[in-house]
């Protein structure tokens, strides 16, 4: 009888430790929040675009995306939780036209100090962006009723280029107003026309469609304008159409290495981020960006980032040192935040107050980590921190 | 499942408690064994006494004799190089088990070769807790374990299939000190790397099929030797002229296409006194985690000869080359609940031609001979001497940039690395550099040594030992290439002699360099030995001396290419008396006092040439009572320990901001205190049924606070920074469950057919951590690793085929497949990342783990002959 009771009582040992795992478990999808609280990445397919009656598998500019993708989401994933986010991959044949042209050449010194220049040139984009938003006012436009959208400037002016020969000549370029702002544009030039045969008239044709891409390509390569992958770029070119010529306009799709032009047969494929908040889907317009080797340096040459130490001392590793507090060497979390800051401003000139940037960049302490932390960018055009529930 | 398991333990024992029918005739029935290896001795004669009546015993030591006679009084036992014993069978009356009859080896027998070269403890008599493992449990629960999980129903063990997970990658903690903390001896030559104290179980995978025993000494351990015996001492002893003629064949299967092939060939002693043993086996199989195949060999060869009745020689060589797939990345649980496979996921291994291959593997052969030579110089005095050699030649093969192979993959992040894709990078290179290819860090080295002790009994009661212990060791480490992947060569600047190297698959990159250990030592033990009293006091004493040679980091000609030779001195003295209070119980004490000499890597560190000469010594203090009963069929031990351990001093490496550049930290003065209880015992209560169990409890924990640490740059050899000082006192000693508790139970249901199930138990088990990463603004103690339970479940089947022995052992390991964490690493983490003085938190979900490996059978057909 002992023996049996010696042996019984042993073997509840047994009942216990019997799921090691399951507390832990439980208190893993504890902290990480309701099961349908999901992250997930999705590719539109012509399901959802059909379902969303579109006649088309492709959105024709980003706001058509961003108005219909969440009724799109809503039909995909009902189940999901508010907090749950949704990066979806989108085709986008911007439909891009020239709504009104306009052809304007500088003549008075008045117009080149609307750019802010002190010559009677322009020498930086930024002169003639200021010059044309001066100039062709949007809200003037809106009160004419006539389209902001879809304008284009074939200016012809004098650039100033300092290393160049001469250093001043007058040229002609095209500007487009697209998705809200004015964009350098490539004008095709008559050189260009030469190249590809088409110097007689020139212009293209309804017979060119097809090679369009790989002329547009060869101008802009040639011209050595290059983007990130995914960018886009605008060329406008001459016409012939049905007895009649006009200005045309195109967007050109960046991959890495050449141009793209994006039609219905190979769109953009544009990624935006849409997150669940109070039951509706919104987008998400925070930008990723991850810091890469050059950004470190970048960060260690400017002398107003940091202290001589801290600075010599992220150009040698390319990481944030945090380990000791007590080394010269040591970045506090507010001396990577104010050195991000000024990463994302000079990287990213042109974005719009209130757009928000998730950087991600590397620290050491007691080993390499990395941390996220969200930027938002300001009205005087600084990044900082943004607070809570912004 | 459970349930049903419990009624039918419950069934069988009732069975075995049904009262004795009253039979006119009576029946014997018993089982013999060695007393000192308990190893069954098949083919002793058990005789009645008075009468010419006498059966042997079978290949398992069982006999079973009918008794007519109602007024027999007892049998007697003999055996060949044995002492007879007489066992009572007065007023027979039915079936009487006389349970085990242990047979004492005679005093001047083989047995001596034991207990002396090999330093082998001696139930009743040597003051050290012990346990021991026979080669039938071996055989028949072995399965795919190697021999640290062998011993996991052990008091105070915990083994585990290491961080590593693959073949050979086992590791062993006893009473919670890690492995160049356990002495291991082979034959009674100890086999800790001379560098850093470690034990590559991979190394002996192949001496499973030819150990005749295993002994685990607990604490001190009664090794006259200087060895690391802090946790304990394993003894591995092979046969040799013991081994009976005949051998075995044997062909093993399980699951993910494990296969074993093994053989052994005796020719047992003949009459000229020649004794020659060979044994062989081929093992290969996918490895339960994925990733983890593995293929590797055993051979083993014994050449033994009695000369005559003074002299015997004996020449053993062995050897395991194998190749196999480890895991190698930390990552965190929630990792392995994402992937579809779940936690038999790994990182480290991809698709190259269409074929699986690992990323992060092992390959490695250590032969080792070792010429044995035993004098019996008179009828009091004894001499041994081993003269032994080995080589290993092999390394470890990992990516050169972790973070381009593992972010190649064929799908998403859980399909396997796209080592095709990895190979058209290189291809696409202009320069014909690799830009990823596989490296193996090789750590090859010589050793030989001598080791020689004399016995002399200067009276009837006392002996007199002393012996030399000397070692040469040249241990050769260098990164390598090992696979350039396409590309044409690896470019290499590591060698200041030979800059912008293109070197190729086997040349030497990055780093060369030879460590050189000279050891020599002496012991001198005394032992006591009188009636029930049996004591004895030992002194052992060492010398170290280390020098460093780099080919790379210093020119030809640079006379700090060869370090300075730096010696320690290290030394044990121990004691200990063992007093048998009755033929039933025994009381025993041991007390000894170790300074150990630092590890390679604490005199050499930052791989500079400039000795750290005032590396310290490490103190140990250890203390143990045991108390032990035996009785025909019950026998028990209890166990109290205390070891203190003081001046721990260890460097760690941490990872540089340059990933290529660790730094190095020195912690100096860490004491620890590992003390406990450990219970265990066996009982038969009917012939048909052993119960097995242990529980063991321990409490160890770190003693004090680190003082401040400093982080020194091998470039420079400046401190850069001071990390600490760190609060660690109170802190439980982690890697490995300070609560273990086993039970065990085997059953012979019916003749030929026994079933045996295992239970095991672990708790209060603390991960493993880093001192230097411990802030001191934490939240938490470091994470503790679930308490867990296993199953084991094997059956053995005896038959006859053409008149030959032959079993069908079966196997499952982890029955129910339980999904438990054997191996995990705490990590701190802020709890507000952008504040800058947040307290840091270890829980479940930044904790770096390793899976244990899950449900596992196997099905071996083993015929001797």
């Amino acid at each position: 009888m002992k023996k049996l009771l010696y042996l019984l009582s042993s073997l509840m040992l047994v009942f216990t430790a019997c799921d090691p795992m399951e507390d832990v478990y439980e208190e893993l999808d504890a902290q990480k929040g309701p099961f349908n609280k999901k992250d997930i990445e999705v590719a539109l397919v012509k399901a959802d675009y059909d379902n969303a009656k579109m006649k088309v598998t492709y959105f024709g500019s980003n706001e058509e995306a961003i108005s219909t993708i969440p009724a799109m989401l809503n039909r995909k994933y009902p189940q999901l939780e508010n907090g749950s986010s949704v990066i979806v991959k989108y085709n986008l044949v911007p439909s891009v036209g020239i709504k009104t042209k306009i052809d304007y050449t500088i003549t008075e010194k008045s117009d080149y100090e609307l750019g802010g220049a002190r010559f009677t040139n322009f020498d930086s984009w930024s002169q003639i962006k200021a010059f044309l938003e001066a100039k062709f006012p949007a809200e003037q436009a809106k009160a004419n009723g006539a389209p902001v959208e879809g304008r284009m400037v074939n200016l012809t002016y004098t650039r100033y280029d300092g290393s160049g020969s001469p250093t001043s000549k007058t040229v002609t370029d095209a500007f487009y107003f697209i998705n809200g702002e004015w964009v350098k544009s490539y004008l095709v030039t008559e050189a260009d026309y030469v190249s590809v045969n088409r110097n007689r008239y020139n212009n293209f044709t309804a017979a060119d469609q097809d090679m369009l891409g790989t002329y547009f390509n060869r101008f802009l390569i040639e011209n050595d304008i290059r983007a990130e992958v995914g960018g886009v770029y605008y060329v406008a070119y001459t016409y012939f159409e049905s007895g009649k010529t006009s200005q045309a306009v195109t967007a050109m799709v960046y991959n890495g290495s050449s141009w793209t032009r994006a039609t219905a047969t190979s769109p953009l494929v544009v990624t935006a981020k849409f997150s669940k908040k109070n039951g509706v889907w919104v987008p998400d317009l925070t930008k990723s960006y991850t810091l890469a080797a050059a950004d470190y340096t970048w960060i260690s040459q400017q002398p107003t980032l940091g202290t001589v130490a801290q600075l010599k001392n992220l150009g040698q590793y390319g990481n944030f040192y945090q380990s000791w507090e007590g080394s010269a060497n040591y970045w506090s979390n507010s001396n990577i935040v104010n050195a991000l800051a000024a990463l994302i401003k000079n990287k990213f000139p042109n974005e719009e107050v209130g757009q928000k940037f998730g950087v991600s960049y590397t620290y050491f302490a007691g080993g390499n980590k990395v941390n996220t932390v969200i930027l938002i960018k300001r009205e005087t055009g600084d990044y900082e921190l943004a607070q809570e529930g912004e | 499942m459970k349930y049903n398991l419990l009624s039918l333990v419950v069934l069988v024992l009732f069975l075995g408690m049904a009262p004795a029918e009253l039979f006119a005739q009576g029946t014997v029935r018993g089982k013999v064994v060695d007393a000192t290896t308990k190893e069954p001795l098949p083919g002793a004669t058990v005789i009645l006494k008075g009468t010419n009546q006498a059966v042997p015993t079978s290949a398992d030591g069982t006999f079973s004799m009918k008794v007519d006679d109602a007024s027999a009084t007892a049998i007697l036992v003999n055996y060949v190089g044995y002492v007879q014993k007489e066992v009572s069978v007065a007023g027979i009356n039915g079936t009487k088990d006389v349970g085990t009859v242990a047979l004492a080896a005679n005093a001047n027998s083989l047995n001596e070769v034991l207990i002396t070269a090999n330093s082998y403890a001696i139930d009743r008599q040597t003051p050290v807790a012990m346990s021991s493992i026979t080669s039938e449990v071996i055989v028949e629960k072995g399965a795919q374990q190697e021999f640290p999980e062998l011993l996991k129903s052990t008091p105070g063990v915990y083994a585990t299939k290491g961080t590593g997970g693959g073949y050979g990658d086992s590791r062993i903690n006893l009473r919670g000190f890690q492995s160049a903390n356990i002495a291991v001896m082979i034959n009674g030559i100890p086999v800790n790397d001379m560098e850093n104290g470690r034990v590559y179980w991979s190394n002996w995978a192949g001496l499973n099929d030819v150990t005749k025993s295993m002994q685990v000494q607990r604490g001190l351990g009664a090794s006259k030797v200087a060895v690391p015996s802090i946790g304990g001492t394993i003894n591995i002893i092979t046969k040799t002229t013991d081994a009976t003629k005949g051998g075995f064949i044997s062909q093993g299967i399980g699951n993910n296409g494990f296969s074993k092939t093994a053989f052994s060939l005796s020719t047992g002693l003949t009459e000229n006194g020649w004794a020659v043993s060979f044994a062989g086996s081929k093992t290969e199989g996918e490895g339960w985690f994925e990733g983890l195949g593995f293929e590797a060999y055993s051979y083993f060869f014994n050449v033994s000869k009695q000369i005559n009745s003074k002299h015997t020689l004996s020449l053993t060589g062995f050897g395991a080359p194998q190749e196999h797939g480890s895991r190698f990345e930390r990552k965190g649980i929630q990792y392995y609940r994402d992937a579809p496979q779940g936690r038999r996921f790994t990182p480290n291994w991809g698709i190259h031609n269409g074929e699986a291959r690992t990323i992060s593997g092992n390959y490695y052969h250590k032969p080792q001979v070792s010429l044995n030579h035993y004098w019996n110089i008179n009828e009091t005095s004894f001499l041994s001497t081993a003269l032994y050699g080995s080589m290993g030649i092999g390394g470890n093969a990992y990516p050169n940039n972790s973070t381009l192979f593992l972010g190649t993959r064929t799908g998403g992040e859980y399909s396997p690395v796209d080592i095709d894709a990895i190979v058209d990078m290189n291809v696409e290179a202009q320069d014909g550099r690799a830009l990823a290819y596989i490296q193996s860090n090789r750590n090859e080295h010589k050793w030989v040594g001598a080791l020689s002790t004399y016995q002399k009994s200067i009276s009837e009661k006392f002996d007199l030992l002393a012996g030399l212990d000397l070692r040469y060791y040249q241990g050769m480490h260098y990164n390598s290439v090992r696979d350039l992947l396409g590309a044409e060569y690896v470019l290499d600047n590591g060698d200041v002699n030979n800059p912008n190297k293109r070197a190729k698959n086997g040349d030497k990159i990055g780093f060369n360099n030879d460590g050189i250990v000279n050891w020599q030592g002496g012991f001198l033990q005394g032992e006591y030995k009188s009636g029930p009293l049996a004591a004895f006091v030992s002194l052992a004493a060492s010398n170290t001396s280390y020098q460093r040679i780099d080919y790379f980091r210093y020119k030809n000609d640079d006379p700090l290419r060869e370090s300075d030779v730096v010696n320690f001195l290290g030394y044990q003295t121990k004691g200990g008396a063992n007093y048998n209070l009755t033929d039933n119980h025994n009381i025993f004490a041991n007390v000894g006092y170790f300074e150990k000499a630092p590890f390679f890597n604490a005199v050499f560190i930052n791989n500079q040439n400039i000795a750290n000469k005032d590396a310290q010594n490490e103190k140990i203090l250890s203390y143990e009572l045991g108390y032990g009963y035996r009785a025909s069929n019950l026998s028990a031990n209890v166990n109290l320990y205390r070891t203190t351990w003081k001046d721990r001093s260890f460097t760690r490496r941490i990872p540089g901001q340059n990933v290529n550049e660790p730094l190095f930290a020195n912690l100096l003065g860490v004491d620890a205190l590992h003390q406990g209880v450990e219970i265990d015992f066996r009982y038969e209560p009917v012939r048909a049924i052993t119960l097995t169990g242990m529980v063991s409890l321990g409490d160890w924990t770190w003693l004090n606070n680190l003082d401040e640490v400093s982080v020194i740059d091998p470039q420079t050899e400046k401190v850069v920074e001071t990390i600490g000082p760190i609060t660690m006192a109170g802190l439980k000693v982690g890697d490995a469950p300070q609560t273990t508790a086993a039970i065990g139970l085997d059953v012979r249901v019916i003749e030929g057919l026994k079933l045996g199930v295992d239970y095991n138990y672990f708790a209060n088990f603390n991960s493993e951590f880093n001192p230097i990463n411990l802030p001191q603004n934490r939240e938490t103690d470091p994470w503790m690793v679930p308490n867990y339970s296993l199953f084991d479940l094997n059956a053995v089947y005896k038959f006859k085929v053409a008149g030959l022995n032959a079993s069908l052992i079966g196997n499952v390991n982890n029955l129910f497949d339980t999904e438990y964490i054997s191996d995990a690493l705490a990590n701190y983490e802020k709890r507000n990342p952008n504040a800058d003085n947040s307290p840091q938190f270890s829980n479940a979900s930044n904790a770096f783990v390793y899976f244990g490996t899950g449900r596992t059978w196997t099905t071996t057909l083993r015929i001797n002959f």
